[in-house]
């Protein structure tokens, strides 16, 4: 088994490469240029000229490919244009918030749209299954920075209960807790939709199957049926879900991220892109990639551990 | 018997199964129609496919005309959903914006599955080999990178005209059919009568075409239903960035963008943004739900 | 007995809770920050760097009169050409880098002119600085210079950096470590997340913004969070912010209505560079609809660059309404009866509704216009080629010549790309001119030949300002702590 991960690893490495490669087009591709929009309207073209030197983007585009890929090798991921941080420790620093953003909201959403699966599934086509069907679509339409204001609008402005922006002081836990509950919130909403669709969805379709039908037969009580035997049927395609969708979530939080002023590997990437500034972008998207690798990986592993019948292939 | 012979014979098998796929279809029509909510979803699909054909003849108002005085009503007898920030018609330019919007999702979903399918058939029939190795890296690399990213960089750099939305928009949609369509054609490729096409000495195009092709619509065909959405949701997504919007053409998303920045002005516009964009989201959820369920003759067979 | 022990026990948590009070921080909002060392960029982004570095003068009271601030007092020579400062004494730079003095004015304003930073044009007349002693500097300029007082030294040009700071730190450092002599020191920056500025034990002067803390951070929606509580206020630049804040229950704003607004008709366009096409555009607008529905109750008509209240202010400008019938005329002068098409550029990230206001007017006359919505970047990159319509305002300080300096031949932002001689000559001989009343009549001059030559359609004035939670923060007598031109010196800022 060993050597089948082994391989794997390689493969995913090979997607690591070309994703990577893939970004550094792009990013050349990009027209505009930070200049015009770090300096002030009073810098003239000669000192547009001398920043965009000093930047290298005057370079022919292969030059500046190579020497990129070769700071790269030297553990230069580059430095923000004209703050002249260096790229790699802010990107890294912005990680942990959304880790924790997108685990707390994964796996919230995960327990939430669970129950709600194998409830609509114990209740299976009474009225109850089909509102939830119908809410569960709802939720799915729920576009993130529409449920991130509406809560913030609810819950901060009028009841006063959360935080709207901010993630809390460091060292004060309990206000970074409550700075968490509303973006983890907005978040979730279309996530436990989709969760529960996809529960619903598999636990329907064992619980029709032969096995089931005889363990039907023995008189085994439904709930047993349910929760011992499709459940476990469940696991696989759920743990693919969720582990996926945390590993894109990681890179993908954006608008939750710029409405809460989270710091986050999301909005960090989609604001240097914004502002042309490279480095930033490249960093930050490569860090996201790997992120999701390691993330698809463990997806595998769980999986693997979990279906002896994949570990057999 | 040369290439010409073998494909019209393909076709005419293509053409026999389309046949018999019809008429089971009479039969999946009356399952849908059987199930409640399915039915909920295709009425609401074919109301955006009708929005979007016979706009001119349903709108109540012209979608451009702007009416000064009246900006930022909420609904009254005249403007019946209220009026957005140049006093034009909400319901209108709802009902036009399926004209901007349904030719993009279809035109994304049809796209993406055609090429998705097309190399997911390649890779699962030649699976092992390194066609089949390249073209799941390449999925790979284009589903690993953050969507919303990939398609802003590639919006930005292309522009967002509708025909390279659509076109932006079908690349990133192509991985997620290039392997269901590959793992469907992995299962196919090992049932009993592929395996006798095989051994009678059936040309693989033929195999492709007129066997494994057709057995493996269904699940793309209910991912195709769940698609339509979702693209609408990521063309709302990428409004909210600044791109994907051509005004002064109304498009769902972009109405859900803007009535966010005049929210203050009149909760209205976002309010009738979300309702649109729910009532897309539950038709398509439900109408592939269903499609699912009647493509699926086990489930119903039961109970 | 028992009381007493109470009494003790109420006296010492009363002196415990009087030891405990929480700090007070202002917390307000701030745009995308680029670099501390603003020579070097040139952008400023006042609401923060007020708190930092200071002036040797500084706007007084909203107006754009100054009082001294770092000069205590200053002569001008007889011929106009030199001012002698005096400075402040014990003024104490941040981070323990010693005394304020004339060697740090001399590096800071020098620094400008030398490496050709941004702000290199507002000192063009600059001959050199001159250190008298420890607490004297002299200004020397080549002639006399009429914008030394008005724009050079109360604003981004004029900011006062610490010399051995920068010195020995280089730029880049010191981009991480700004040094000033502010009432506020920074003590953390992290990128596009928060600001945090802490008072400065050793300062100089008399704090009018009485806090231990100012956070600024970067949400996208300030006016929920202010709503919310989480921020005191948010300076804001558009005309829609302001008319949102002072609708929000619980919020107000106040502005100045300072940035000139206005319609660029591309000059060098093959087709209009005829000036009938371009006079047909005019007259086909219906600037009081883009007025009512871009301004949204807030900014005015204008007729003319610079904004009422200033000097150089055309009070006698034309006033355009709709003609559509001269617009004909002028199209059939132009040679195209039936119209033309031109390409327009849009922002796609501010969905300006102006727009859609433009392109129908214009079609009624069978203009067309070509119109490329592109994101902000892009589009910032693009509206100064000079190829296309655009409607766009700028900021202004307050002096004529800056609002209209844009406007000189060959000006990278003369987004028309107009080109003029009798204004470029009129302009320089404007910097030169100290008499006021002559001056004005240079100015006014200038922008009769724009409205003549219809390099663009006036529009009107936009606000800068600022939003804050009503009972949070005061901004003092006249609004002082919003600059003339509606940007915030959050040092003037007092807290409730």
């Amino acid at each position: 088994m060993l050597k089948y991960f082994g391989k794997r690893l390689l493969v995913l490495l090979s997607v690591l490469v070309g994703v990577v490669l893939f970004v550094s087009t792009l990013t050349y591709l990009i027209p505009g240029d930070p200049a015009t929009i770090i300096l002030s309207q009073r810098a003239t073209p000669e000192v547009r000229q001398k920043l965009i030197h000093e930047l290298g983007l005057d370079l022919p585009p292969l030059v500046r490919f190579g020497q990129y890929w070769w700071k790269i090798f030297h553990g230069d991921f580059g430095y923000y244009m004209l703050s002249g941080r260096p790229v790699l420790p802010e990107v890294l620093s912005a990680v942990p918030y959304t880790f924790i953003l997108a685990t707390v909201g994964i796996f919230f959403s995960l327990f939430i749209g669970m129950v709600l699966g194998i409830l609509s599934i114990y209740y299976k086509d009474t009225l109850f299954d089909h509102i939830l069907d119908v809410l569960s679509a709802t939720a799915l339409s729920v576009v993130q920075y529409v449920a991130a204001l509406g809560l913030m609008l609810v819950f901060s402005v009028a009841l006063d209960w959360f935080p709207a922006i901010g993630m809390g002081d460091k060292g004060d836990i309990v206000g970074q807790i409550r700075h968490l509950v509303l973006p983890v919130l907005a978040l979730s909403i279309s996530w436990i939709g989709y969760i529960q669709r996809i529960v619903r969805q598999v636990l329907a379709e064992t619980l029709f199957s032969e096995y089931v039908k005889t363990a039907k037969s023995f008189g085994i009580p439904r709930r047993r049926i349910i929760i011992r035997h499709c459940l476990r049927n469940a696991v696989k395609p759920l743990v693919t879900v969720v582990v996926t969708g945390w590993g894109a979530l990681l890179g993908g939080s954006v608008f939750i991220e710029s409405i809460f002023a989270r710091k986050g590997l999301g909005r960090l990437i989609v604001t240097a892109l914004t502002q042309r500034d490279y480095y930033v972008a490249q960093a930050g998207i490569m860090v996201a990639v790997v992120l999701f690798i390691i993330a698809v990986m463990l997806a595998e592993i769980i999986n693997a551990v979990v279906d002896p019948r994949i570990r057999l292939e | 018997m040369g290439y010409g012979n073998t494909l019209q014979n393909a076709l005419k098998n293509l053409g026999l199964r389309a046949f018999h796929k019809i008429r089971k279809q009479k039969w999946v029509i009356a399952k849908i129609v059987r199930n409640p909510s399915a039915m909920v979803g295709a009425f609401i699909v074919a109301l955006m496919i009708i929005s979007a054909v016979f706009a001119p003849w349903i709108a109540p108002h012209d979608p451009l005309k702007t009416d000064i005085e009246h900006r930022f009503e909420g609904p009254s007898a005249h403007y019946l959903l209220g009026t957005d920030e140049l006093g034009r018609d909400t319901l209108a330019r709802i009902i036009y914006g399926a004209r901007t919007t349904v030719p993009i999702i279809f035109g994304v979903v049809v796209l993406g599955a055609a090429i998705g399918v097309l190399l997911g058939i390649l890779a699962g029939y030649y699976s092992g080999t390194f066609l089949d190795k390249l073209l799941l890296w390449i999925f790979d690399v284009i589903s690993t990178f953050p969507g919303i990213i990939l398609v802003l960089a590639l919006v930005a750099i292309f522009g967002s005209s509708d025909l390279v939305l659509t076109l932006i928009l079908a690349f990133w949609r192509i991985p997620s059919y290039g392997r269901i369509s590959r793992t469907e054609i992995l299962s196919i490729k090992n049932e009993t009568y592929v395996k006798a096409a095989e051994a009678l000495g059936a040309r693989r195009w033929r195999i492709i075409l007129s066997h494994m092709l057709p057995n493996s619509l269904p699940p793309i065909i209910v991912l195709g239903g769940m698609d339509l959405g979702v693209v609408v949701m990521s063309i709302a997504g990428l409004s909210y960035l600044g791109l994907g919007m051509q005004p002064p053409k109304p498009s769902w998303g972009g109405m859900l963008s803007i009535g966010y920045t005049y929210i203050r002005q009149s909760p209205w516009l976002i309010i009738w943004g979300c309702v649109t964009l729910v009532i897309i989201m539950i038709g398509c959820s439900l109408f592939s739900g269903g499609l699912r369920a009647s493509l699926k003759p086990e489930e119903s067979l039961s109970e | 007995m028992k009381r007493f022990s109470v009494l003790v026990i109420l006296l010492v948590a009363a002196s415990v809770l009087a030891f405990a009070a929480p700090e007070k921080v202002l917390r307000a909002t701030s745009t995308w920050q680029a670099s501390f060392d603003t020579a070097s960029v040139g952008s400023g982004n006042i609401p923060v760097h007020s708190l930092i570095y200071e002036w040797l003068v500084r706007y007084k009271g909203g107006t754009a009169e100054v009082e001294p601030w770092l000069a205590k007092s200053w002569e001008v020579s007889k011929d106009g050409t030199t001012v002698t400062f005096r400075l402040q004494q014990g003024v104490q730079f941040h981070k323990g880098y010693g005394e304020f003095t004339a060697d740090d004015v001399k590096f800071s304003i020098e620094r400008i002119v030398k490496e050709k930073l941004p702000e290199a044009e507002t000192w063009k007349n600059l001959d050199r600085v001159e250190v008298v002693d420890k607490y004297t500097v002299k200004l020397i300029m080549k002639s006399p210079t009429p914008t030394i007082f008005t724009i050079a030294l109360p604003f981004q040009a004029g900011q006062i950096f610490c010399k051995k700071a920068v010195e020995e730190m280089g730029a880049s450092a010191f981009n991480k470590t700004p040094v000033g002599t502010g009432p506020f020191e920074m003590t953390s920056f992290e990128v596009g997340q928060s600001i945090t500025l802490t008072k400065f034990a050793k300062y100089w002067g008399k704090r009018t913004l009485d806090a231990d803390k100012v956070v600024f951070s970067f949400p996208s929606d300030p006016l929920t969070a202010l709503q919310a509580g989480d921020l005191d206020f948010a300076p804001v630049y558009s005309a829609l912010n302001i008319a949102d804040g002072k609708k929000a229950a619980g919020l107000d704003a106040v502005f100045r209505l300072t940035r000139f607004w206005w319609v660029s008709l591309p000059c060098t366009d093959p087709i209009l560079k005829d000036v009938n096409a371009r006079k047909a555009i005019r007259a086909a607008l219906d600037i009081d609809a883009i007025v009512k529905v871009a301004g949204f109750g807030i900014a005015p008509r204008g007729y003319a660059m610079v904004p009422p209240g200033l000097p150089g202010y055309w009070k006698d400008a034309p006033k355009y309404s709709r003609d559509l019938a001269k617009a004909k005329e002028f199209l059939k002068a132009a040679g195209y009866p039936n119209g033309f098409t031109v390409p327009f550029l849009a922002n796609s990230n501010t969905n300006d509704p102006a727009v859609e206001i433009i392109r129908q007017n214009l079609a009624e006359v069978g203009i067309k216009l070509d119109v490329n919505s592109v994101e902000d970047s892009t589009y910032w990159s693009l509206a100064p080629t000079g190829k296309y319509i655009t409607i766009i305002s700028y900021q202004t300080l307050p002096d004529a010549g800056y609002t209209l300096c844009w406007f000189v031949s060959d000006q990278f932002w003369n987004t028309m790309k107009w080109s003029n001689k009798q204004f470029d000559d009129l302009y320089n001989k404007g910097q030169m001119t100290m008499d006021k009343n002559e001056r004005a009549q240079i100015h006014i001059k200038m922008q009769q030949l724009m409205d003549d030559d219809c390099a663009m359609a006036y529009v009107g004035y936009l606000p800068n300002g600022v939003i804050y939670r009503k009972g949070a923060v005061d901004f003092g007598p006249n609004n002082e702590a919003l600059l003339v031109n509606g940007v915030v010196d959050t040092s003037r800022i007092r807290m409730k």
